[in-house]
């Protein structure tokens, strides 16, 4: 009986080694297209106001968006210039199965990071976070509103302390390079 | 008088702005400097145990860690060859400065997450936080212990569902890439 016992024990055991071995690869859920619409090369240009974050003025940047890690998320990569210099930053987006949402964090050469959630509406998207700048918190919104073509876009990004007043900081245009022609 | 109010008002504002555009450039904090250790070519091979994560199995890969973007930000890049095939991840690290404390975001090719803080006790590194693997949560903590030479490491990975009963995931071994000799 103790050997039919071990027996089926082991059994049990490879079969359950087994199944997890085999378990399917997963996949990136769905909500990730959502993203696809920033994949690729954009240029942008446009103002910022003066305020708490700066002097204001005029700036231009270029913006690379792709898929990685098997397209379970989105990165974005851009270099600036404007009134403050050359700036930068890494953004990274996913789909939170938790709290079934697409979040962010955002990482800005000027030391802050902006973790943030995503809400979508037709061809608008909507990102709200948070982050500090030289020991104060600020709240971010992001309005990020696509042309019918998807292939350019404006930017009106908002910055408030108490998230009931909002500050208009910039605004920009967006144009998607167009892939090279075939010859 | 109402002239000599306005001009007052006028050069105020110049001052103000100019202060502004001339504030110093933000640096990055010093305790990022902890993370250093991580900076370069690394190799690594061990062990993941059995458990709810995987069948467990042998590993080999590499790790290569650089700042980012400034300096505010170290970025990580790993590939590790197992049972389960390749996976890759990106990790990123940044200085909070509402809590005072090192962070880190880890995203992997099979989509899972790691959000928590690194803590730095002599030459061991400690990683604690929450993994979301296939939309369940799990609590995560690594402690990293450095040889004299920081060199090498051993990482020992252990996972909870309570926080109170941890179940040892992976041990790895971490060699660092010497740099070429000069000639």
């Amino acid at each position: 009986m103790q050997r039919i016992s071990i027996l089926l024990f082991l059994s049990v055991f490879c079969f359950a080694m087994a199944m997890q071995a085999q378990a399917p690869a997963p996949k990136p859920d769905p909500e990730l297209k959502k993203l696809h619409v920033f994949v690729g090369h954009w240029t942008y240009e446009g103002e910022a106001k003066p305020g708490p974050l700066g002097p204001g003025g005029k700036f231009a940047g270029e913006y690379d968006g792709q898929m990685i890690l098997g397209g379970f998320f989105f990165q974005g990569r851009w270099t600036e210039k404007g009134p403050t210099g050359e700036t930068g930053g890494l953004e990274i987006d996913w789909y939170d199965p938790v709290n079934k949402n697409l979040v962010g964090n955002c990482y800005l050469s000027e030391g802050n990071r902006l973790p943030w959630v995503f809400t979508l509406a037709g061809n608008t998207y909507t990102f709200v976070g948070k982050f500090v700048t030289a020991g104060k918190q600020y709240q971010y919104k992001g309005t990020f509103t696509f042309a019918p073509g998807l292939a350019s876009a404006t930017l009106m990004e908002e910055i408030s302390v108490d998230s009931k007043t909002w500050t208009p900081w910039r605004e920009s245009q967006w144009t998607k390079s167009q892939p090279a022609p075939n010859k | 008088m109402q002239r000599i109010s306005i001009l007052l008002l006028v050069l105020v504002v110049c001052f103000a702005t100019a202060m502004q555009a001339q504030a110093p450039a933000p640096k990055p904090d010093p305790a990022l400097k902890k993370l250093h250790v991580l900076v370069g070519h690394w190799t690594e091979e061990g062990e993941y145990k059995p458990g709810p994560l995987g069948p467990g199995g042998k590993t080999t890969g590499v790790y290569t860690a650089q700042m980012i973007l400034g300096g505010f930000f170290m970025q990580a890049e790993e590939t590790e060859k197992g049972a389960m095939g390749e996976t890759r991840s990106l990790e990123v690290y940044a200085y909070d400065p509402v809590n005072k404390n090192l962070t880190c975001n880890v995203y992997m090719s099979d989509g899972s997450t790691f959000s928590g803080v690194v803590t730095v006790s002599g030459n061991t590194l400690t990683w604690a936080g929450k993994s979301t693997v296939a939309g369940k949560q799990y609590l995560f903590r690594q402690p990293m212990i450095f040889a004299p030479d920081l060199m090498t490491a051993t990482a020992k990975g252990e996972i909870s569902v309570d926080g109170k009963t941890w179940t040892p995931f992976f041990e790895v071994e971490y060699t660092k890439a010497k740099p070429a000799p000069k000639k």
